[in-house]
């Protein structure tokens, strides 16, 4: 799977996960934070879309939470990290 | 509903050398005169505490109807509910001063002696660090050591959980800020829950930082806001849900005799996520049922200083 490909799964999930109807993959910028501003995810969305994302694509987590806010900034941070996640996996 | 100031907004009066001062006298003197120092500080408070004290009145009114809304013996109950809530961190409260009832007590300890997991919603009615602290000591009736993961609703500082590491000493028992929830916090606690634990989270304070994240549900007669997202964390962990309340058996006295109620949510999470939205709002009303009964029984022992009710509401 390459990147873009990638990054459009993610911005699927984040809106089937939060049933963001009104929202299309392609209103969603790569860069643009997913939390707070931009996108304007709550804690109660990250509650959620954790689960989705870790079910979709099997991904672990850091035990440090600093290190997962930055994984979860935006749609490219999470691609970033999905896709070293799987190449490690691989090696 | 903006007009009126949130809780959390609210300058926390000495919180800290309250904090502090509290814990050097607990470990030092003993109970009966950390209890009788306990009055002048609850009056201290009470004559400080001007706004805390009109929305005190409020709610005295509903869940004391016909009766005086004095509100002095609720500050004097809240200062010993503090050095109460320290004690249980140091391990000074016995399991013999907790009155376990004829409820789901057993159920819940059946299902912990089974290796599950846990979701415990707790008020700030009584003494919710009853239930935290005897979890944390292994004491609770189980054969094995539960650990605790408490989520609460202040900003958790390095200094904080310093205070109640150094108070109890165990690793047993972890604290997380409602601020600091992020995606990986769900699959922390269900881990957590999977491995035979226990969560914690009080399910009476209005989100703050997210206002369009509460349940306006009729409580005491009038219409307040509940949090969803304690309910929201029921509804994605996959384990039992209780409700919890402990409070003293006297409000006032020097004996520290608590009684401990203990309730399983007949809610179920099923079906599309639609379903499950409108369960986890039955889930919110059921504890608000519960926690009407026990302010009722319990009426000194409220401690959400601050407009709990909509503006204008009497």
């Amino acid at each position: 799977m390459d990147m873009d490909e990638l990054k459009l799964e993610i911005k699927k999930i984040i809106i089937s996960s939060l049933e963001l109807e009104d929202i299309k993959p392609e209103n969603i910028k790569d860069a643009e934070p997913l939390f707070g501003a931009g996108l304007g995810l709550d804690s109660i969305d990250a509650l959620e879309l954790g689960i989705a994302l870790k079910k979709k694509f099997g991904i672990s987590f850091s035990a440090e939470s600093s290190d997962n806010r930055k994984h979860f900034a935006s749609v490219d941070a999470l691609a970033a990290y999905i896709a070293a996640q799987k190449n490690g996996e691989a090696k | 509903m903006a007009e009126k100031e949130h809780w959390s907004n609210q300058h926390e009066k000495g919180k800290l050398w309250m904090r502090k001062f509290t814990l050097l006298c607990i470990k030092v003197l003993p109970g009966i005169i950390v209890r009788i120092l306990a009055i002048p500080i609850g009056f201290f408070f009470w004559l400080v505490s001007g706004p805390e004290r009109k929305a005190i009145v409020k709610y005295l009114k509903k869940a004391r109807p016909g009766k005086k809304p004095y509100t002095l013996p609720l500050f004097l109950a809240f200062s010993i509910t503090i050095i109460e809530k320290v004690e249980s961190w140091a391990g000074k409260i016995k399991l013999g001063k907790i009155h376990f009832q004829k409820d789901d007590i057993n159920r819940i300890w059946n299902e912990l002696e089974e290796g599950k997991g846990a979701l415990l919603i707790c008020s700030h009615l009584g003494n919710m660090e009853m239930l935290r602290a005897i979890a944390d000591f292994g004491d609770i009736g189980v054969s094995r050591k539960v650990p605790v993961i408490s989520i609460v609703d202040f900003k958790v500082t390095a200094g904080f959980n310093k205070m109640i590491e150094d108070a109890n000493g165990s690793s047993m028992h972890n604290i997380i800020s409602a601020y600091d929830i992020g995606p990986d916090t769900m699959l922390m606690l269900q881990s957590h829950v999977a491995k035979g634990g226990i969560v914690v989270i009080a399910g009476d304070r209005s989100s703050t930082g997210t206002p369009d994240r509460n349940f306006d549900i009729e409580f005491l007669g009038s219409m307040a806001q509940f949090p969803q997202g304690p309910f929201i964390i029921a509804s994605l962990l996959d384990c039992p849900v209780y409700y919890v309340f402990a409070a003293r058996e006297k409000a006032l006295s020097v004996s520290a005799e608590y009684n401990m109620h203990i309730h399983r949510t007949s809610v179920t999470f099923a079906g599309s996520r639609a379903e499950k939205k409108a369960q986890t709002r039955q889930m919110a009303e059921e504890f608000v049922r519960y926690l009407e009964k026990y302010c009722n029984k319990y009426p000194l022992q409220w401690y959400n200083f601050y407009e709990y009710w909509e503006k204008g509401d009497l």
